[in-house]
């Protein structure tokens, strides 16, 4: 059933480098060429079954993956967000692809990966920035190449802690009681067409469980590669902060120049419990296309946090860069009283991108609060949408919400979109939204120029000020790695 | 491989089932069309008729999951079909109290009939000023697209596929270029009978440079019979010549059962001024949308509303603005007071073209919520497509700011009084662009005896 | 001679402005201009430092032996131009050390000195706060967002003093400033002459000249100098108003 390729091809190469000459905006479009085991493309319940078993997993988890499978089927693949996409072809799709371990060969299990990271793989992250081997660095790094988690550091440090921050899979041999207790509690298999694809051949993903009364000394992080062209990638990751714990946890992803679109549908589920608080920061940098975004990944997420206890806070902070297309809306539930929801992002189109973005707030619990801060930057030809739902149903007593919307455009072929929906059914809530679109004001740029700035330095500078808000929200190290990565998005766009 | 591109997506017309109900609604209307064809010697009309009742049979009624029907329930409205009868007896003395207190020239219609008794003599209007009954105007096959000029536009809204359906009367107005109507013309809309459809069908045309003010006043005329229940379906296309200035005011105080639906088409050409004000205080479900397209450069519109719902009403308002040319402004201003269990609803859409640099479009939404059953739902969007341009919306909902309150009974006012004094003000923000003193008086009289009465 | 500006004509949306200016700068002469509201001083001003919004007709400037004219604005400003604007432009979430920061090393940059780091920096920036008297915590907001109209001027002559430019524009920076302010002002201009630096100060206002005595005055009217003479022509001003010398251009 399976088929192993080995993609070093010379034409293939000499493919990529050219692709790669016509992308020099994306510099992490590299491609690795590791052995890979990958299942030949189509989706069907043997699929289902085959990466089930491929992963030893137990009966309940097979039967989440086929019950959801079943719901699938019967969904059509939506349409409404602002971001225009011709129907997917499903089967010409690979659901599953992970680099094949020297050690282990081709029977390799999760078990086995700590001790034979393919040195190819090492590389690519080496490449990326991303410490899978540096025991000085102060993230914990879990690190998933395609389908599969290949390394997760520092785990016995934080054991100490009773932190658990594995990969999912392991997750479901090591903590099945857990992950059966948590699984699909925030977004269940039905939820959308994309969760539910997800629910059913979910590849790999993190998790992370914080015991009560810890907070987690360093920040944990997940970096997402995907390598094999044509497979979809299909992350699960659930995060859970058990009461009055506090963790930072940090999502990073690339993936190298192609020509054909890869798919990728994640689904990350939060439970935070009682005075306990997640920042969850992601800086997304998907492959998005060439100059007519072809062959860019097409992002379908669902990310959703439910603030289960009284005085729990959620944070989502996004940079989004990347990506041919993005449908993401982190959530918050915040059922518990007095919790708290944020959500601040940044999003930045160019080229024909599209993004369709936002969050949304369901108020539940007594004084319950949520801000809202979203800055989108069109540029190109590309389509930057906001769409946002607050919510204060008729317990939410005493709940407020506060959301800015700001729009800025570089360029005028391109557009900015701002779809908010607000639903107030307490009268003792107290909501407010705003929304200003601009742009890079001449006497701006001039003035900066008057002052010896370049004009390019000066856009980049404009726009980082306009981000500002959310940036000073995100790690450090995270912070700068968006302000180059917005200055690296932008380039080309004016003038 | 899968290619990006714009090809359409969705809309695309699928075999819908309908629940019984809804089905024997739609043959219901779909039959009054019918009866309507029978006695009709304007063949062009009938064949309108018939191609929107066909349109209708396929889509049927929207439901709440369609996007701009989420939040506007008609499960009532469905299970209660109307009829479509000859006019009953109307006197002057019925329609007395809801005159206007102001000179005006004023038309009446019954039921959706324009009424010649009942309107003032139209042989002295001015010189330019043409008023007449869509009714008279359908009489001439020839002039059928008068008052269908955006038939496909209107046919895009499902109550606009209705009126087509039931297209009988209305009001033809025309204002002929450098024209200035003095004098407002008051239209007061009446629903007269129990369970009967007003099907109203206007166009409004001001040539280049002319000027308008029209007050309409949407009423039931047995308001007193708890049960009376009647359905106003409005269509009104508008078109604002060059440089011509157009002022409008729109009541509705219809009975508490009644419903309302009123789409307005809106065009402006270069250099026009819109300014048009939407009071809702009656109807059970009632919906008033404008669609307005700003064609030309230097187009200034306003568009405001003031709404006061209480016990059970709907009360939506919508609008919807587009931006097509260079150096527009648009302002808008809704304001929603809520009790009991009222569930107010906004929806509006800037969208501005690439070609429409410098536009500067402003939509606040403010709302305030007395009862704790009551609900907002708003959706202020925006569409941009231009880069040099200013565009916000705000939206604000909650309480009486309790410091306003306290600050009123510091000087010696009582809490209640402070209470409506603060909830009037707030509602009859809005009105601040009625210039006229006499119209603005009229209308803040009918808002503030609805929140306090 | 520093700045040479011969016969300049300029437009802006098809309207004529400057309809033929001419004057001469040498290093380390400091010239007024003044003239009744709308005459194009401001256009005068933005022409130099490269505004495209103005189109130059005819004309030449010659800056240092260069062709001004055919410059990018950033590169008249690395070469030593400097405008102090008669409307300083806001730049949310812009800090104006790292604007500053930014400016200082693109001119330093042109040079050939190596750029200044944060430390560095706030070294250099200290030692021109201290000239100046200006407080220090402007320097943490962002670019004039939420300055008054006086910190804003003030912030520009402050950028003036770290960017060292050769030529500094001034287009009213005394509008809007109390006494204290204007003293700050007129102090960092005298405290930034120099043999080689020039100035050309727009203003209405005798106040800012007494502290600042130029050696040139010149009256601008419909786009052209009509009369340029000593610092006693500021007087004359201040007396009579702009009708005599108008009414006697116009006889002409
Ligand atoms: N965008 C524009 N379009 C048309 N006319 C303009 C434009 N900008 C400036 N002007 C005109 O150019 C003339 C000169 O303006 P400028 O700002 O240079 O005057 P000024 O001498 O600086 O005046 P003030 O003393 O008031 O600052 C004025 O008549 C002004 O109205
Ligand atoms: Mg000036």
């Amino acid at each position: 059933m399976s088929e192993v390729q080995n993609n070093a091809e010379l034409t293939q190469y000499q493919e990529i480098n050219d692709l790669l000459s016509k992308n020099k905006h994306y510099k992490e479009g590299f491609v690795t060429t590791a052995n890979v085991e990958t299942f030949e493309k189509g989706l069907n319940e043997t699929v289902v079954r085959a990466i089930s078993a491929k992963k030893n997993e137990p009966q309940w988890m097979l039967d989440f993956r086929l019950k959801a499978f079943e719901h699938w089927k019967s969904l059509e693949e939506p349409h409404w967000a602002k971001a225009v996409y011709e129907p997917l072809d499903y089967q010409d799709y690979s659901y599953y692809s992970a680099p094949e371990c020297s050690a282990c060969g081709d029977a390799c299990g999760t078990e086995a990966q700590q001790e034979g990271i393919d040195p190819e793989v090492a590389k690519a992250f080496a490449a990326l920035g991303v410490p899978i081997e540096d025991e000085n660095s102060n993230v914990a790094v879990d690190a998933i190449f395609d389908s599969i988690s290949v390394s997760t550091t520092k785990r016995e440090e934080l054991a100490k802690l009773g932190i658990i921050f594995c990969s999912f899979s392991e997750a479901v041999q090591d903590y099945p009681e857990l992950v059966q207790k948590y699984l699909g509690t925030v977004v269940p298999y039905h939820d959308n067409y994309f969760a539910a694809l997800n629910s059913a051949v979910a590849s790999d993903g993190t998790f992370v469980y914080i015991p009560e009364g810890v907070r987690s000394p360093i920040d944990l992080s997940t970096y997402f590669r995907i390598n094999e062209a044509k497979t979809g990638q299909f992350e699960r990751t659930i995060l859970i902060a058990d009461k009055g714990s506090y963790v930072s946890y940090l999502e990073g992803c690339s993936a190298p120049v192609r020509d054909t679109y890869q798919l990728h549908a994640a689904v990350v589920e939060v439970i935070v419990h009682e005075d306990a608080e997640v920042k969850y920061s992601t800086v997304q940098n998907w492959y998005p296309g060439d100059e007519d975004c072809e062959g860019g990944i097409l992002n379908f997420v669902t990310k959703r946090g439910i603030c289960e206890g009284k005085n729990s806070k959620l944070s989502w902070t996004q940079a989004e860069t990347g990506s041919a297309i993005t449908w993401k809306y982190p959530s918050c539930v915040l059922k518990g009283d007095n919790s708290i929801g944020e959500f601040y992002s940044v999003a930045l189109t160019n080229r024909r991108q599209q993004a369709d973005t936002g969050t949304k707030m369901i108020h539940i619990g007594k004084n319950t609060r949520s801000t809202i801060i979203s800055k989108g930057l069109s540029a190109g030809k590309s389509d930057n949408t906001y769409r946002g739902m607050v919510k204060i149903t008729p317990t939410a007593e005493g709940a407020r919400n506060f959301t800015q919307c700001d729009s800025m455009l570089i360029g005028d072929q391109c557009g900015a979109h701002t779809f908010p929906y607000i639903e107030v059914e307490n009268s003792t809530a107290q909501i407010e939204h705003e929304a200003t679109t601009s742009r890079i004001g001449e006497d701006q740029l001039f003035y900066c120029q008057q002052r010896g700035i370049s004009e390019q330095d000066a856009i980049s500078m404009i726009v980082n000020g306009f981000c500002k808000e959310v940036f000073s929200e995100l790690p450090l190290e995270f912070a700068q790695e968006a302000e180059e990565l917005l200055a690296i998005s932008l380039e080309g766009s004016v003038g | 491989m899968t290619t990006l591109s714009s090809s359409t997506w969705g809309n695309k017309p699928l075999a819908k089932k309908f629940a019984p109900v809804v089905k024997a609604a739609m043959e219901h209307y779909a039959q009054l069309t019918d009866d309507l064809n029978k006695i009709t010697e304007n063949p062009g009309l009938a064949s309108l008729r018939e191609t929107a009742k066909q349109q209708f049979l396929l889509q049927g009624f929207p439901t709440r999951r369609d996007e701009d029907w989420g939040y506007t329930k008609l499960t009532d409205f469905i299970q209660k079909p109307f009829r479509l009868e000859a006019g009953i007896h109307v006197t002057h003395n019925d329609i007395e109290a809801y005159l206007p207190d102001y000179p005006a020239v004023r038309i009446v219609m019954v039921d959706g009939w324009f009424s010649e008794s009942l309107s003032d003599d139209l042989s002295g209007l001015p010189k330019g000023v043409t008023i007449e009954s869509v009714c008279d105007v359908l009489e001439t096959p020839e002039l059928t697209d008068r008052v269908t000029h955006q038939e496909k536009q209107i046919e895009d809204e499902p109550f606009g596929v209705l009126n087509t359906m039931l297209l009988n009367d209305g009001y033809y107005l025309q204002v002929s270029r450098n024209v200035s109507m003095e004098m407002p013309i008051f239209v007061l809309h009446v629903q007269a009978q129990d369970h009967q459809v007003s099907n109203v069908r206007n166009r409004v045309l001001l040539e280049e440079n002319a000027e308008l003010t029209l007050v309409e006043s949407f009423v039931s005329l047995n308001a007193s019979e708890s049960e009376f229940s009647g359905f106003t379906n409005v269509v009104t296309e508008i078109e604002v010549g060059q440089a011509a200035r157009c002022k409008q005011v729109v009541l509705q105080a219809l009975a508490p059962r009644s419903y309302y639906f009123n789409n307005q088409f809106i065009e402006q050409a270069e250099n026009s001024v819109l300014n048009t004000l939407y009071a809702g205080i009656g109807g059970q479900t009632s919906r008033h949308q404008n669609h307005l397209k700003m064609n030309g450069k230097n187009i200034e519109s306003s568009q405001n509303s003031a709404c006061y719902a209480e016990d059970s009403q709907i009360m939506d308002s919508r609008t919807y603005t587009e931006h097509n040319e260079f150096n527009g402004v648009s302002r808008q201003l809704h304001k929603y007071v809520l009790s009991g269990q009222a569930v107010g609803v906004f929806d509006g859409m800037i969208k501005v073209a690439q070609a429409a640099q410098k536009t500067d479009g402003q939509m606040d939404n403010k709302n305030l919520l007395l009862s704790d059953s009551a609900q907002m739902d708003t959706k202020p969007k925006l569409e941009i497509y231009a880069d040099d341009v200013k565009c916000s919306h705000g939206s604000a909902t909650g309480q009486i700011n309790r410091d306003q309150i306290f600050y009123l009974q510091a000087r010696g006012i009582r809490k209640p009084q402070a209470i409506r004094m603060i909830t009037e003000a707030f509602l009859l923000e809005p009105l601040e662009t009625v210039s006229q003193p006499a119209i603005r008086d009229w209308l803040a009289g009918a808002l503030s005896q609805k929140l306090n009465g | 001679m520093l700045l040479k500006v011969e016969n300049l004509q300029a437009q802006i949306d098809e309207k004529q402005i400057l309809k033929g200016l001419n004057i001469e700068v040498k290093p380390g002469e400091v010239h007024a201009i003044m003239g009744p509201n709308g005459s194009g001083k401001s256009t005068f001003a933005n022409v130099l430092a490269g505004r495209d919004d103005y189109e130059v007709t005819e004309g030449n400037v010659e800056f240092d032996g260069e062709d001004l004219l055919e410059m990018d604005p950033e590169e008249r400003a690395r070469k030593g131009v400097f405008l102090a604007f008669q409307y300083p432009v806001e730049i949310p979430g812009v800090s104006n050390k790292l604007f500053m920061q930014t400016a200082v090393n693109a001119v330093r940059e042109e040079k050939g000195l190596p750029a200044l780091d944060m430390f560095d920096f706030d070294e250099y920036a200290q030692a021109k706060i201290d000239l100046l008297g200006m407080s220090a915590d402007l320097l943490e907001r962002s670019v004039n967002v939420g300055f008054s109209g006086g910190e804003k001027k003030r912030n520009d002559i402050f950028q003036m003093a770290l960017l060292e430019p050769k030529l500094c524009i001034l287009d009213e920076t005394d509008s809007g400033l109390d006494i204290d302010a204007l003293r700050v002002v007129a102090n960092g201009v005298n405290a930034l002459r120099s043999e080689a630096r020039s100035f050309i100060v727009v203003t209405h206002y005798q106040r800012l000249l007494d502290y600042i005595k130029p050696d040139h005055v010149h009256v601008l009217f419909n786009g052209k100098i009509v009369k340029s003479g000593g610092f006693e022509l500021v007087h004359e001003l201040e007396e009579n108003g702009y009708d005599n010398i108008i009414q006697q251009y116009l006889g002409e």
